[in-house]
């Protein structure tokens, strides 16, 4: 069923499934929430492998991995509400041998512990992994408190990390495990709201994901705000303007290579990102490009303001990246051309 | 117990550490001899008195001991006792704080062999002390437990970190963990006392839970006794032995002096602790 705080065609069902413990995730649905479909392939993975090692911090329950303490007893960590100190006992694990998960609101996580994450993780290069959970701007009845605008430049500026951002499910699923066997400490940035498949399209280790076909505007994003790309595209093309679209669920490293051979055919380089200005995807490819192969590239963000507090939707527009918002500043900038 | 000759032989190894470690910051310009020199014998006596199960030859057995030096700007220190324990090859002390020398200013994992962590911000080791402990416990592979001992400053103490842990070692029961906090009464700004009080330090660690030792920290009869003490130990809480230090100890010019944490060394102060 669907809430209020979910995307879809309609937003209509008023219940939020905030705080219910139970796993609401169906693989053959093609309708999911990413934290559900977190917790489904994580248990898997985590009881499979004696590697791994869950650390939480108290937000359990908000991952729905609570129960798993009785799956992997020994391998089941709870540090509490302490991210500083739980950041190192994950940096301990990993030096003992094990491969330590911890997961936490994204704001918190990178924010709180970032000092921690960068020494004792980054800098040591010890293989840590992160789960920034309810990123960017739909975790919105919360207030901006609980949202996070600032995780990627936080994390990117990290080196030795890899950065994950699945838009669905089905991404999830495929990185999942590559995140978690990679030998690099990594951070994988899931979302709050209910979400569909954007494309049964294969998924390449490490490659920006062709939706449609690249035009000479084309429309780049990553984990929830690529939800948008189809129903902006059917749009635009109703308007008359066709776009390609591109989903980058592999942040860092980031693919160079293959990013200027797409600005080779591209004009302007939309990237539209539930992030602020500074520090996302859209600063990270504008300076690649600008040194590679300069084109326009504009960024669609937060535009360096906080979130407000409502439905995700409301939040969204409130920062101008609803679908509305990001339509008009597309074709205004393909009028000015 | 030690007897008087082991004691004897200890005193002169904490020496030549001392002598070690004047040395390195005279070459280097800059560094910490307040903490450094307050927290030699405590480095000595764990490393060279057949407390710690670590040897270059055990480097990552599962079943060795550990020592996590989360007070950083003591690594001078730990850099001569493993140069003298044969880790590296002891010409390497000169290179300290040197253009791309593994002897960096602060520890970083992985440059030298014997180093356990990356230290530098203060109140991160003692998280990674308690999450290797916890493994160590959790999967202890033959009948030894292996023992983390966790190096801290009094300064340390003011962060947070260093209390969420507290909180953690004890509700893991972490009774294979050992702090070791060197009580110099001097940070950056002033005497600890004044810039952030944080006595009485045996009181706070015993009402987390934790069993706690207050001894001389340049005795070495007395920390000798508080290690084999946790050595020992059979019950379920992680201990703490809180070392009353002088900073700066071993070099009067400098000892007990505030602005002993970051002094310049230079070879004035090579002279006088060489007279000693």
């Amino acid at each position: 069923m669907k809430n209020s705080y979910d995307y879809g065609q309609n937003d209509s069902v008023k219940e939020s499934n905030q705080i219910s413990t139970n796993l609401d995730f169906n693989e053959k649905n093609e309708y999911n929430s990413i934290r559900d479909a977190y917790s489904y392939y994580l248990t898997k993975l985590l009881i499979d492998n004696q590697k791994f090692v869950l650390v939480d911090v108290d937000l359990g329950t908000v991952a729905k991995t609570l129960d798993f303490k009785n799956k992997i007893s020994k391998r089941y960590v709870q540090s509490g509400i302490s991210e500083q100190n739980a950041v190192g006992v994950a940096a301990g694990i990993a030096q003992f041998g094990k491969v330590p998960i911890i997961q936490s609101l994204a704001v918190f996580l990178t924010g709180r512990a970032f000092d921690q994450i960068r020494e004792s993780i980054s800098y040591s290069n010890l293989n840590v992994k992160l789960v920034g959970l309810h990123s960017g701007f739909t975790l919105s009845p919360d207030g901006a408190t609980h949202q996070t605008g600032e995780d990627l430049a936080l994390m990117s500026s990290l080196p030795n990390f890899e950065i994950y951002a699945p838009a669905d499910h089905l991404q999830l699923k495929k990185i999942l495990p590559t995140f978690l066997n990679s030998k690099k400490p990594g951070y994988l940035r899931l979302f709050f709201p209910k979400t569909k498949i954007i494309s049964k399209k294969k998924i390449v280790n490490k490659r920006i994901q062709i939706i449609k076909k690249l035009k000479k505007i084309n429309l780049l994003s990553y984990g929830v705000m690529s939800q948008k790309l189809n129903e902006i595209h059917m749009e635009l093309k109703k308007r008359g303007l066709e776009v390609g679209i591109l989903n980058m669920p592999f942040i860092k490293p980031i693919n160079i290579s293959q990013l200027i051979k797409i600005s080779k055919k591209t004009k302007i380089l939309f990237v539209i990102e539930d992030h602020n200005q500074y520090g996302g995807l859209g600063s990270m490819i504008s300076q690649i490009l600008s040194e590679n192969f300069p084109i326009k590239v504009i960024s669609i963000n937060s535009k360096d303001k906080f979130g407000t507090t409502g439905l995700p939707e409301e939040n969204l527009n409130y920062l101008g990246l609803s679908k509305k918002k990001i339509i008009k500043k597309i074709l205004r900038y393909v009028k000015k051309k | 117990m030690l007897s008087k000759r082991k004691i004897l032989s200890l005193q002169n190894t904490s020496k030549r550490i001392r002598y070690e470690v004047i040395k390195m910051l005279s070459l280097s310009g800059s560094g910490h001899p307040g903490g450094s020199l307050s927290s030699a014998d405590l480095l000595t006596n764990l490393y060279f008195s057949n407390i710690l199960k670590f040897n270059k030859k055990n480097l990552r057995s599962k079943s060795r001991d550990l020592v996590i030096l989360s007070a950083g700007h003591y690594c001078p220190t730990l850099y001569a006792i493993l140069a003298i324990k044969k880790f590296f090859n002891i010409k390497l002390l000169k290179n300290l704080r040197k253009f791309k020398s593994p002897l960096l200013g602060h520890p970083k994992l992985n440059e030298l062999p014997g180093l356990e962590n990356s230290g530098g911000s203060l109140g991160q080791g003692i998280s990674i002390a308690c999450g290797y402990a916890l493994m160590a416990k959790n999967f202890k592979q033959k009948s030894y437990l292996p023992k983390v001992y966790c190096i801290m400053g009094d300064g340390e103490q003011n962060e947070g970190q260093v209390w969420e842990a507290a909180l953690f070692a004890a509700k893991y029961n972490l009774n294979n963990l050992c702090a070791i906090i060197d009580i110099n009464k001097i940070q950056i700004d002033g005497r600890t006392k004044d810039i952030m009080n944080t006595e009485p330090l045996h009181k706070k660690y015993m009402s987390f839970n934790w069993r706690a030792q207050r001894i001389n920290g340049h005795s070495h009869r007395s920390i000798h006794n508080a290690l084999k003490s946790f050595v020992n130990y059979k019950g379920n809480k992680p201990t703490v032995i809180l070392a009353d230090t002088v900073a700066g100890k071993g070099l009067p010019s400098i000892e007990n002096k505030v602005l002993a944490h970051g002094a310049p060394i230079n070879s004035a102060h090579l002279k006088e602790i060489s007279k000693l």
